[in-house]
């Protein structure tokens, strides 16, 4: 029987199961060149019943799954089937189920976008540590199973930070909850208690919600978890301090992390920072107006005596970078302050990493903040053997595990219309990533190439990701190909 | 002590003969533990029932490693421990090779920079708070005792303390990790393994950390953690614990309120002082933080526990729930307003500074058990020479604590006088965390004779009235981290033993880890 | 007491592992964090002081039996009485790991599971009244020349107690020749007795000998009682903690009091008796020694009982009396040397009730010469930690044991006794 007529018996409505070929490109399409198959076609649970149903289906008939919950155009191609097989969608599985206040926490299914959860929870008057700014499609879901980084170190207590637990269905076809969601009771009677799956260890001995993250969907599926969400600042105000070279910007950053001040905390270069004030940049002059590099400062004042509190950290945090020779100022120089202050809090149109010349392929990895500099140069090197002007790359350094190490990303843009260009943009990335893994950088989340990079360098991490792989998607149905 | 000749031979080899003992004697000091006096199918003592096969004290992950592979060539269990304190570290099998981790001692690096130190698994937390405060930085002690293992407290253990407020439960303070798998391999975790360096304990792809613990780590039922970088932290105090004098009579030693302040604040309900908790998280101002049950605030500090009535008719002591915490900051603006932020929440649920700050000793206490938990809890067993928590496993909000602590008072106080303290039914002791997102609570007030055998069945009586209805009513859930106890709670949360079997079966397939603390597969 | 009399005591240890370590509170580096040197060198659990209470557990229930292999984990230990100190915050009274590995080596002689070496100090106990395995004619040499009144022929208030270690050791004449030339300058109105001291028997107790023990307690008080002797200074820490914390255990009723040289010239220096006109320019660390420190309270006699009460609540009536060690003898020594022009003292980390032991004691120096050695090693490595030039302390057994270490090691580090130091500013 044709796929089509099997997959129509599992789901309710036929319109929820899609083959037009311009959807099932933009699947496959991404900027991460990894090459894809292209999937058959593309179902859009709407429920947790329909993904065990197709999970079930798929481990018989053996064909392959591919979970999607952000909207395209995806950057790096974790979920571009490597296989073809069939897409999940999970976009019309966005129920915002609960928003609490009082615990500070959201319960969100994976259609749910930041732009739609950061509103709703605007108005209970909390905010969700999120990444730096979001496409307006980005499944929140996704993004804390990717563990993309977030731009308040402080809340980033864990890498897991801010997913807490789970509703997810294995590759088996099991239903499963994670943590505190595990048990006893149903969801409403562990209400009853007061209890609201906000402490995400376990169940038991192992800490299944982990497992899920940066598995890139080929472990199981989730349909909704619970995000610890924080107070929302009443007032707000930041600081910016420039820097000719990101090795100046270093100690300070370091000691304001340790004191734990402020709250938004990361690093652009001028060309991140003029595509975050302008998305649709198409001039240098912005750029050329900028800082080599922008220290992005927030800090807030919460329930009780909210002046005074941004009154002492903005005095701190002056009077320590003073120590450093650094100057922190009220605005960017040369720059936008006001866009840019706006597209940090709101989605870009067109997505900022994509204004610039429609592509962008971005080399990620985790360091410490000691050696970024290093890192940095070393792109640079790189990018000068393969003649792409590095005043076209992006810098994005933002610290993490509230500290303790530190996501290091940079942005290749180039235009995906242009094969020539394209092929170089291939080449030094492959190039780059290879120099920088050589170097140190830890690619956490590896993405295509880096997934037999990175595991070929940890051969015993590999087979344990394996063994991972055996027991929740034996029949390797889940995005099979990825990882190792 | 009946493990193959050839097998005793081989272990010898790999650790020489000085590390390696077989001696009857020598074999049941590593049979007795704390707690082992209570299981059901015990000794009645602390000797558990079965009888290790040699004891071995390996001193590199090499010679764990090899013997591992003794142990998967010739089908024994072993069992790791560190400073070993608790039935969990006990083999549950008939010769098990013990693999005392002591010689396995060292700080091997503290970054100050990126807040982490490299620890092997019997450094103690005294030892590594000690060096870090020369550096400004502390760990996030466990409140079980700065005489245990930060090492196998974060990744084998469990992981509450004082600082779990600011700093997050100790389960989230693994970064790189050294694991000798039953399987015979060495995996170095995240960055490690990718030879970046100690820095992040997550990754490449899916986290390993999520198969070395869970809510309880594996407790030895899993190969041997042998190196783990753990985070530290800002500490604005001084570079040593400021404490003079001896037991009983330690004082502190100089006037730190500059820097940290330390209070005992009392409220007339515990709705009132969970709510506090709540609020004090919330702003983002509390440093350390313990939530205490009146009885346990007495039990605890011996300046307050001649309070405990020593008979029915004696006074009953005061039941106001209490809050310990403190407030750390080197810049004085910041201490000013963590303050006025402190007193102003106090004001809106009731809280008042306690009088028993005065009494000479207990600001000394206070600041110790917050700061380097000596005898927070081990001082308990002066009353009755045993004791243990009642309630368990227990993390959830701070209303949902308050819903455990109602449900819980009315049977807790019907056994006053017999494994309770009298008028202390209140006895627990809750750590909050990460901002009081959470809290645990861990009821901290049974007690028994541990050579009287009513008092040690009446203690366990106890423990199955109290936990039965809380489990009912799905307000608990059972208890875990053991082989039977997985099996049973298992079935009421998502089936977890299961997957846990499988992820048992997958990495250690010859058992050779004991799982009487994890899991078995048959 | 019978090893079953500590039944209960043994059933109670927590295995905490307190035992080894110093005091949380008290840790100030990783380095010297350790309390036990037992452990510390041999690192079975059994080798620390809740191990080997777990052993008499092991022993009492029946579940194993006294061996040689066990005998040699009882002795390989200086009863210093570090993880008494250590245990007693959590367990009060109940453990008590002293006195329950004092009984197990009681036990251990009782049943013939002997030490060679042991035996041979016994030996010489017995033929000589020492146990430093000298003739007995030779004990009085040391106070040649001296004319100090000797007791067996004249009354004397106070008697100076030389001891069978600086006796019969030269090398260590200089301390107790300069602690009577100390008690003359201040007028004090003391004797000695010379060729018939005997031993005061406190090493034939720590290994195991009680019945020796308490024939030469019994042998001394009644010497001394005869003499009219009301108080024993010594200037031996052993023999210090000996007199005072041992003999009321066998001595009903001892009315003799017992004080150390060092208490003495502390008084003496307060009391402008003494005075010092030399400068003695030197950075010094003081070890403080376990029977005179943490073991050198005065004995409390408890023949209480338990009592239940509701909680439970097990309590001893009357209360056991607290020992934490915090009533030895700490600061007269340090107190000599802080008034000696030129003296800077620094402190190591490991001092006064959670000293680390010097490695002499417990038959530890006659059985297991390496034990001791390397347990006096690692009190020199910390000494010289603090930039200190030398070490100070107050028995003749430590500054033997010390200077047997440097020695050994190859160190360049002088040990003087407190009195030497005192004798170079006078």
């Amino acid at each position: 029987m044709p796929i089509k007529e099997e997959l129509e018996k599992l789901i309710m409505d036929e319109d929820h199961l899609v083959e037009d070929h311009e959807i099932l490109a933009g699947i496959t399409q991404n900027f991460g060149f990894i090459k894809g198959g292209m999937p058959e076609c593309v179902v859009r649970a709407k429920d947790t019943d329909e993904v065990q149903k197709l999970i079930k289906w798929s481990n018989k008939s053996k064909i392959p799954i591919t979970p999607i919950s952000s909207g395209a155009p995806h950057l790096r191609g974790g979920a571009t089937p490597l296989f073809g097989g069939v897409a999940m969608d999970l976009s019309l599985m966005d129920k915002l189920i609960n928003v609490d206040r009082r615990y500070r926490v959201a319960m969100v299914e994976p259609g749910v976008t930041f732009y739609q959860l950061k509103a709703e929870l605007k108005k209970a008057g909390m905010r969700i540590p999120a990444p730096l700014s979001p496409r307006k499609n980005k499944s929140v879901v996704g993004s804390v199973l990717e563990r993309e980084p977030i731009t308040i170190p402080k809340y980033h207590i864990d890498m897991s930070a801010p997913l807490l637990c789970a509703e997810v269905v294995f590759g088996t076809g099991d239903l499963f909850r994670t943590g505190e969601a595990s048990g006893p009771g149903t969801l409403e009677e562990q209400a009853v208690a007061k209890r609201k799956q906000v402490w995400d260890s376990g169940p038991g001995q192992i800490s299944f919600a982990r497992l899920l993250q940066a598995a890139q969907g080929s472990l199981g599926v989730v349909t909704w978890c619970t995000l610890r969400c924080e107070v929302l600042p009443t007032i707000r105000d930041f600081l910016f301090i420039s820097a000719d070279n990101v090795s100046q910007l270093v100690d300070f950053v370091y000691r304001m992390l340790r004191l734990k001040l402020g709250d938004e905390c990361f690093i652009l270069n001028g060309q991140n920072s003029a595509l975050l004030m302008d998305a649709n940049l198409s001039t240098n002059s912005l750029r050329q107006g900028l800082p080599n590099w922008i220290l992005v400062l927030g800090i807030s004042g919460y329930d009780y005596f909210p002046e005074e509190r941004v009154s002492y950290q903005r005095r701190n945090l002056i009077s320590i970078a003073r120590q450093f020779g650094l100057v922190p100022k009220q605005v960017i120089p040369g720059g936008k302050t006001g866009a840019f202050l706006k597209n940090l809090e709101n989605p870009t149109e067109p997505y900022w990493k994509l204004g610039l010349k429609g592509g962008c392929s971005e080399i990620f990895f985790l360091t410490t903040l000691d050696k970024v500099s290093g890192f940095v140069n070393l792109m640079y090197e790189v990018c000068r053997k393969y003649q792409y002007d590095v005043n076209d790359l992006g810098v994005y350094i933002q610290p993490t595990q509230q500290g303790r190490n530190c996501h290091c990303e940079f942005n290749l843009y180039y235009d995906p219309k242009d094969p020539k260009e394209e092929e170089k943009v291939r080449r030094l990335f492959s190039v780059a990533s290879d120099a920088i893994m050589k170097k140190g950088g830890f690619f956490s989340r590896p993405y295509g190439d880096w997934a037999q990079m990175a595991y070929n360098r940890d051969a015993v991490s590999r087979q344990a990701v394996r063994e991972l792989k055996g027991i929740f998607d034996p029949n390797n149905i889940m995005n099979p190909g990825k990882l190792c | 002590m009946s493990i193959a000749k050839d097998a005793y031979k081989m272990l010898e080899s790999v650790v020489g003969p000085e590390n390696i003992s077989q001696d009857p004697t020598m074999l049941d000091v590593y049979s007795y533990h704390f707690l082992a006096e209570l299981q059901r199918k015990g000794t009645g003592t602390k000797f558990v029932p079965h009888k290790p096969g040699a004891v071995v004290l390996p001193g590199s992950v090499e010679q764990v490693q090899g013997i591992i592979s003794v142990c998967n060539r010739f089908g024994l269990k072993s069992k790791a421990h560190s400073t070993s304190f608790g039935s969990w570290n006990a083999h549950s099998w008939e010769d098990v090779v013990i693999i005392d981790l002591r010689r396995m001692d060292k700080i091997l690096e503290i970054d100050e920079k990126n807040m982490y130190a490299v620890v092997e698994p019997y450094v103690t937390w005294a030892q590594l708070q000690a060096e870090a405060m020369k550096l400004g930085m502390t760990p996030s002690l466990a409140g079980v005792g700065c005489q245990t293992s930060p090492l196998a407290n974060v990744t084998c253990g469990l992981g509450m303390g004082p600082f779990n407020i600011s700093m997050g439960f100790n389960e989230r303070h693994a970064l790189g990790v050294e694991w000798a798998l039953p399987n015979g391999e060495i995996l170095r975790m995240g960055s490690l393994g990718s030879r970046a360096g100690w820095f992040c304990g997550d990754g490449p792809g899916p986290s390993l950390r999520g198969i070395l613990r869970g809510e309880y780590g594996n407790l030895g039922g899993l190969g041997v953690v042998t190196k783990c970088a753990i985070k530290l932290f800002d500490w604005p105090g001084p570079s040593e614990i400021p404490i003079e004098g001896m037991f009983p009579k330690l004082r502190l030693s100089e006037d730190i309120s500059d820097r940290l302040k330390y209070f005992l604040i009392t409220f007339s309900d515990r709705e009132r002082r969970n709510e506090a908790t709540r609020l004090i998280g919330e702003a983002e101002i509390a440093y350390q933080m313990y939530a205490w049950g009146h009885g346990f605030l007495l039990a605890a500090v011996p300046e307050l526990s001649h309070l405990i009535p020593r008979n029915p008719e004696d006074k009953k002591p005061p039941k106001d729930p209490v809050l310990a915490m403190s407030l750390a900051s080197n810049s004085p603006d910041e201490l000013l307003y963590q303050e006025k932020v402190l007193m102003k929440i106090l004001d809106k649920t009731g809280g008042k500074l306690s009088d028993y700050m005065n009494i000479l000793g207990v600001a000394c206490t206070i600041f110790r058990y917050l700061t380097r938990p000596d005898y927070l809890f081990s001082g308990l067993a002066r009353f009755a020479s045993g004791w243990w928590i009642t309630l368990f496993d227990f993390v959830g909000t701070p209303d949902s604590i308050t819903e455990v602590q109602k449900s819980a008072i009315g049977t807790l106080e019907k056994w006053e006088g017999k494994n309770i303290l009298l008028g202390c039914a209140d006895s627990y002791c809750q750590p909050m965390y990460e901002g009081a997102h959470v809290g645990y609570l861990d009821h901290s007030g049974g007690y028994y004779d541990v050579c009287d055998t009513e008092s040690r069945q009446s203690y366990t009586d106890m423990i199955m009235e109290i936990n039965r209805p809380l489990v009912e009513k799905n307000i608990i859930h059972p208890t875990i981290a053991s082989n039977k106890a997985n099996q049973r709670a298992g079935m009421l949360m998502s089936n977890f033993h299961e997957w846990q079997k499988k992820i048992k079966a997958a990495f250690d397939p010859r058992s050779v880890s004991d799982g009487g603390y994890y899991i078995e597969v048959d | 007491m019978a090893l079953e009399n500590v039944e209960k005591n043994a059933l109670r240890c927590l295995r905490c592992s307190n035992c080894k370590w110093v005091p949380g509170a008290h840790v100030k580096s990783w380095r010297f964090a350790q309390i036990c040197p037992s452990i510390f060198k041999y690192n079975f659990h059994a080798y620390s002081g809740g191990g080997r209470v777990i052993t008499a557990a092991s022993i009492i229930s029946g579940r194993t039996e006294l061996t040689d292999e066990v005998a040699e984990i009882i002795y390989k230990c200086q009863l210093c009485g570090g993880c008494d100190i250590a245990c007693r915050p959590s367990m009060g009274g109940f453990v008590e790991p002293l006195d329950v590995i004092r009984e197990l080596r009681i036990k251990a002689v009782g049943e013939g599971f002997l030490v060679p070496e042991h035996m041979m100090a016994i030996e010489s106990l017995k033929n000589e009244d020492n146990m430093v395995q000298k003739p007995k004619a030779e004990r009085g040499d040391w106070a040649e020349g001296l004319d100090i009144k000797n007791i067996t022929q004249e009354k004397a208030e106070v008697v100076f107690h030389a001891g069978c270690k600086a006796s019969f050791d030269r090398d260590l004449w200089g301390q107790i020749r300069g602690a009577v030339l100390l008690l003359k300058e201040a007028g004090v109105d003391f004797g000695i007795m010379g060729k018939d001291e005997v031993c005061c028997g406190g090493r034939a107790y720590s290994i195991g000998y009680m019945g020796e023990f308490t024939k030469y307690a019994e042998h001394n008080i009644e010497t001394w009682k005869n003499a009219g002797v009301k108080k024993v200074v010594t200037a031996c820490a052993d023999g210090f903690g000996a007199l005072r914390n041992l003999y009321p255990k066998v001595i009903e009723e001892m009315d003799i009091e017992v004080i150390h040289i060092s208490q003495y010239l502390d008084e003496f220096i307060k009391e402008g008796k003494i005075k010092f006109s030399k400068e003695v320019p030197m950075k010094v660390t003081y070890h403080d020694p376990c029977n005179l420190g943490r073991l050198g309270e005065a004995y409390a006699k408890w023949d209480g009982v338990e009592k239940k009460l509701p909680g439970p609540i097990v309590e001893f009536d009357p209360p056991k009396p607290e020992r934490y060690g915090v009533n030895g003898v700490y600061e007269p020594p340090r107190n000599i040397l802080k008034s000696i022009p030129g003296i800077e003292l620094v402190e190591m980390e490991r001092i006064r009730e959670h000293s680390w032991c010097c490695g002499a004691g417990g038959g530890a120096i006659d059985a297991y010469p390496d034990f001791a050695l390397s347990t006096a090693k690692e009190r020199i490595e910390e000494a010289k930690s603090t930039g200190a030039e030398a070490m100070a302390t107050a028995c003749p057994w430590c500054i033997r044991n010390f200077r047997d270490a440097v020695e050994k090691y190859g160190y360049n580090f002088p040990v003087y006794d407190v009195i030497d130091l005192a004798l170079k500013a006078m």
